[in-house]
C-alpha cells in the first residue's frame, strides 16, 4: 500500500524529471509563440489585414492631406475576393464617380475611365488616385509572396512589444526593395510598415490601427510621405459586408465596360 | 461680349455652394500622444452589413458656358463664313443625367438611362447650332458568372488605342483630341461569354447615323475575341452589316489590337483594321469625283507613359489608308474652290473630314493634376501636311461639386492643308459646371 508521503515524493521526482528534460532540450517555457519563424509571423500579420477583406465588400473613405490640410476626400467601394482579385469603385466626389481600379491578377492592374468608357493598363506602383498609397499598397496587403522576412528583434512600439521584421524583395520587379514591418507580439496585429526604395531611401511609412477592440484587423491606415513631410493619406473603413461570393467575371478587364 | 452675366451667376453659385470638407484645413491627423489616433475617427465597431441596399443610383451634371469662335477667314471650305455661318459668340448649356438600378436580390439584372440635353451646340456634320435632347443610353443588362447580356441603346468602345480607334466601329467615331465628347450609343443586343482569360463578344446593332439620310436603320453585327494575360492582352474583331439601300455592300471590317506592359508604367499598344470597301470621294485635277472602291487599312501604334500620380503622356501615330495623298488633297481643295465659286451645292464640303485629309498623323496628349484641384489635358495633333490642331483644357475644382473649365482649340496650317482650312481657327470655351 502506497502512503500519501510516497505518492508526493514520486510526484516531486516526476516533476523534477520533466523540468530537467525540458531544460536539457532547450525548449523555452515562456511562450510557444517565439518558436514561430519570421515567415509565420509575417503570414499571421498579413492574415489580420487580409482576412477582414477576403470575400467582402468594404466601403472606405480616402482622405488626401497636403501641407497638413485635407485636400480631397474620396469614398470608394472595394470588392475583395483575394489578394490578386480586387475591384475598387469610386462613389464620391461626383466628378470622379464611376472610376474603377481593377486588379485582375498578380500584376495586372487596370484603370477604367467612365468619361471615355475605356480601361487602360496601369502599373502596380502607380499612385492610387494621386494619394500616398500605390495600387499595390491597398489592394495587395499580403507581402509573403514577394518578400523574404528576417526577424531583426523585438522593440517597444507605442507601449506594445512588437516583432521587427525586415522584408527583402525576392527580385527587382517589386515596387519596394525593403520593408521594415512591426507586428504586435501579443496578437500579430500589423502596426507599421516602412517602405524603402531600391536606392535604400526611406520613401513612406504606413501606420495601422483598429478603431475599436472588436476589430481583429486594422481598419484605419495612415500613409505618410517621408520625403515630403506634410503629405499623408488616411484610409478608414466605413462599412463592411462579409461573406460575398463574387462571380469570376467581376475581376476581368472585359467586365469593366459592362458594369 | 456677354460674359458678365455668366461670371455673376458662377460666382453667386460658388458662394451659395455647401462648404465641403475640402475647403477647410483639418488638424494633423495624428492627434495627442497616441500616433494611431486619427482626428475625426469615432470609436466603436465599423458597421457590418449583411444585405444589399436598394436605391436608384443617380448621377448628373449641368454645365453653363460661353463660347467664342474665331471663324477662319482663310478656310476654303467655309469662304467668308457663307457655307456654315458660324457665330462668333454664344452661350451654351449642357446637362447629363444617369439613372440606374438593380432589380433582383442577386443584383444580376440592371437598367440604366443616360440622358443628354444641350442648348446651342454645333453638330459636327453641318456646323449649324442646334438644341438637342436625346437618350445617350437606355438598356437592360444581365450578368451571370460567365455570361453577360445587354439589350437597348448603349455605347461600347472597341480597341486599345486612346486617341484614334480604327476598330471602334460599333458606335460613331470619337474625336481623337477629345475622346470624351461623343457619348451617344446605338441600339444593340450584346452577348458576352468569359472563360478564364478569354472572352467572346457578339453584337447585333441597328445603325442610326445622324445627318446621313438614307443610311439609317441598317442591321449590323460583329464579333470580338479577346484574351487578357498578366502583362499583355490581345483582341480580334469582325464587323459587318446589311447592304446600304442603294445596293452597296457594307464596309466589312477585320481588325486586331494588343497592348503590352513594356516597363512598369509604360504601356505600348497597336490597332489595325482592314475595311473591305472605300466609298470616299477622291477628286481629279479637273474637279470630278472618283470613288476608289477598294479595300483600305487604318492602323495606330502608341504608347502611354505614367509619370506618377495622374500625370500621363500618350503618343500615337495614326496611318489612314483612306486619307488623301498630297496630290489628292490639292485636287480636292481646287475642286472645292470651283464648286463653291460656282454656287454649286456644298456636298463637296462633306468630304472635308478632320483627321481624314492626310494619311499620317501624330497625336501627343499630356494629362496632369496639381494640388488635387487643378487638372490639365493638352492634345497636340500634327498632320502630314504640317498643319496642327491644339486642344488645351484646364479645370479648377471649386469644391467636390463645382468646377470651372476652360478649353482652347487652335487650328493652324497653310492654304492647302487640313487644319489650315478648318472653318474655325480658334475657339475659347469657358464653362461652369456642377456635378451631383
Amino acid at each position: 500500500m502506497r502512503t500519501p508521503q510516497k505518492i508526493g515524493a514520486h510526484a516531486a521526482r516526476s516533476l523534477l524529471l520533466v523540468v530537467t528534460l525540458l531544460l536539457t532540450a532547450g525548449i523555452p517555457l515562456d511562450s510557444a509563440a517565439e518558436q514561430l519563424t519570421p515567415l509565420q509571423i509575417l503570414d499571421r500579420a498579413d492574415d489580420k489585414w487580409e482576412l477582414n477583406l477576403r470575400n467582402a465588400t468594404v466601403e472606405l473613405e480616402f482622405l488626401v492631406y497636403r501641407e497638413n490640410a485635407l485636400r480631397k476626400t474620396y469614398r470608394m467601394i472595394l470588392k475583395y475576393q483575394d489578394t490578386d482579385h480586387v475591384l475598387v469603385e469610386t462613389i464620391f466626389p461626383p466628378r470622379n464617380e464611376g472610376e474603377k481600379m481593377l486588379q485582375a491578377g498578380r500584376r495586372n492592374y487596370w484603370l477604367f475611365l467612365p468619361n471615355i468608357n475605356r480601361a487602360v493598363r496601369v502599373s502596380e506602383s502607380n499612385s492610387l488616385s494621386n494619394s500616398d498609397f500605390s495600387n499595390t499598397d491597398l489592394l495587395s496587403p499580403r507581402l509573403s509572396n514577394e518578400y523574404v522576412p528576417k526577424l531583426l528583434g523585438i522593440e517597444k512600439l507605442y507601449g506594445d512589444e512588437a516583432y521587427k521584421l525586415e522584408l527583402t524583395a525576392q527580385n527587382e520587379s517589386t515596387p519596394y526593395a525593403r520593408i521594415i514591418y512591426w507586428v504586435r507580439k501579443a496578437d500579430y496585429f500589423p502596426l507599421r510598415r516602412d517602405y524603402y526604395t531600391f536606392s535604400q531611401q526611406l520613401l513612406k511609412r504606413l501606420d495601422m490601427k483598429a478603431s475599436s477592440p472588436d476589430m481583429s484587423g486594422p481598419d484605419t491606415f495612415v500613409m505618410s510621405s517621408v520625403l515630403e513631410q506634410d503629405k499623408k493619406t488616411v484610409i478608414r473603413y466605413l462599412k463592411r459586408t462579409p461573406g460575398k461570393a463574387f462571380p469570376a467575371e467581376t475581376f476581368r478587364e472585359s467586365a469593366l465596360m459592362k458594369r | 461680349m456677354h460674359i458678365f452675366p455668366w461670371m455673376i451667376l458662377s460666382v453667386s453659385i460658388f458662394f451659395l455652394a455647401p462648404i465641403t470638407t475640402e475647403a477647410r484645413a483639418e488638424p494633423n491627423p495624428f492627434g495627442g500622444d497616441d500616433p494611431y489616433t486619427v482626428a475625426g475617427v469615432q470609436g466603436g465597431s465599423m458597421p457590418v452589413e449583411t444585405g444589399a441596399q436598394a436605391s436608384i443610383e443617380t448621377q448628373g451634371s449641368v454645365y453653363l458656358g460661353s463660347i467664342y469662335d474665331n471663324v477662319n477667314p482663310d478656310s476654303r471650305i467655309n469662304p467668308g463664313n457663307q457655307t456654315q455661318t458660324f457665330k462668333k459668340q454664344r452661350q451654351a448649356l449642357e446637362t447629363r443625367l444617369t439613372l440606374s438600378d438593380r432589380f433582383d436580390t442577386q443584383q444580376q439584372w440592371r437598367w440604366l438611362f443616360k440622358g443628354y440635353a444641350a442648348k446651342a451646340r454645333y453638330r459636327d456634320s453641318d456646323g449649324v447650332l442646334h438644341d438637342e435632347a436625346r437618350a445617350d443610353e437606355l438598356f437592360v443588362d444581365w450578368k451571370g458568372d460567365a455570361w453577360f447580356a445587354s439589350l437597348g441603346k448603349r455605347r461600347i468602345n472597341w480597341g486599345h488605342a486612346q486617341g484614334f480607334n480604327p476598330v471602334n466601329v460599333v458606335v460613331p467615331p470619337r474625336d481623337p483630341a477629345n475622346p470624351s465628347r461623343e457619348t451617344e450609343g446605338q441600339p444593340m443586343l450584346w452577348i458576352s461569354r468569359s472563360s478564364g482569360a478569354q472572352a467572346i463578344d457578339l453584337i447585333a446593332a441597328r445603325n442610326k447615323p445622324r445627318g446621313q439620310p438614307g443610311a439609317g436603320d441598317l442591321n449590323r453585327w460583329g464579333l470580338k475575341w479577346s484574351i487578357a494575360a498578366a502583362k499583355s492582352d490581345y483582341a480580334l474583331y469582325y464587323f459587318d452589316g446589311a447592304p446600304y439601300r442603294d445596293g452597296r455592300a457594307y464596309e466589312r471590317m477585320l481588325g486586331g489590337s494588343f497592348s503590352v506592359d513594356v516597363f512598369p508604367g509604360i504601356t505600348a499598344y497597336m490597332e489595325a483594321a482592314r475595311f473591305a470597301n472605300n466609298y470616299r470621294n477622291y477628286y481629279t485635277a479637273t474637279g470630278s469625283s472618283v470613288a476608289n472602291g477598294g479595300a483600305y487599312w487604318q492602323s495606330v501604334a502608341g504608347t502611354s507613359v505614367s509619370l506618377g500620380g495622374k500625370r500621363r503622356i500618350i503618343a500615337e501615330y495614326f496611318s489612314n489608308g483612306q486619307g488623301y495623298s498630297k496630290r489628292q488633297r490639292l485636287d480636292y481643295f481646287r475642286a472645292v474652290d470651283g464648286q463653291l465659286a460656282g454656287a454649286a451645292a456644298n456636298l463637296i464640303t462633306r468630304d472635308f473630314r478632320l483627321t481624314g485629309m492626310n494619311r499620317d498623323y501624330l497625336l501627343i496628349n499630356y494629362q496632369d493634376e496639381w494640388r488635387e484641384r487643378f487638372t490639365v489635358d493638352i492634345s497636340a495633333l500634327a498632320a502630314q501636311d504640317r498643319s496642327t490642331a491644339l486642344r488645351a483644357q484646364g479645370s479648377y475644382a471649386l469644391s467636390d461639386y463645382y468646377e470651372l473649365k476652360i478649353v482652347l482649340l487652335r487650328n493652324q496650317g497653310g492654304r492647302d492643308t487640313e487644319f489650315g482650312n478648318s472653318p474655325l481657327s480658334n475657339t475659347l470655351e469657358i464653362w461652369f459646371g456642377a456635378s451631383f
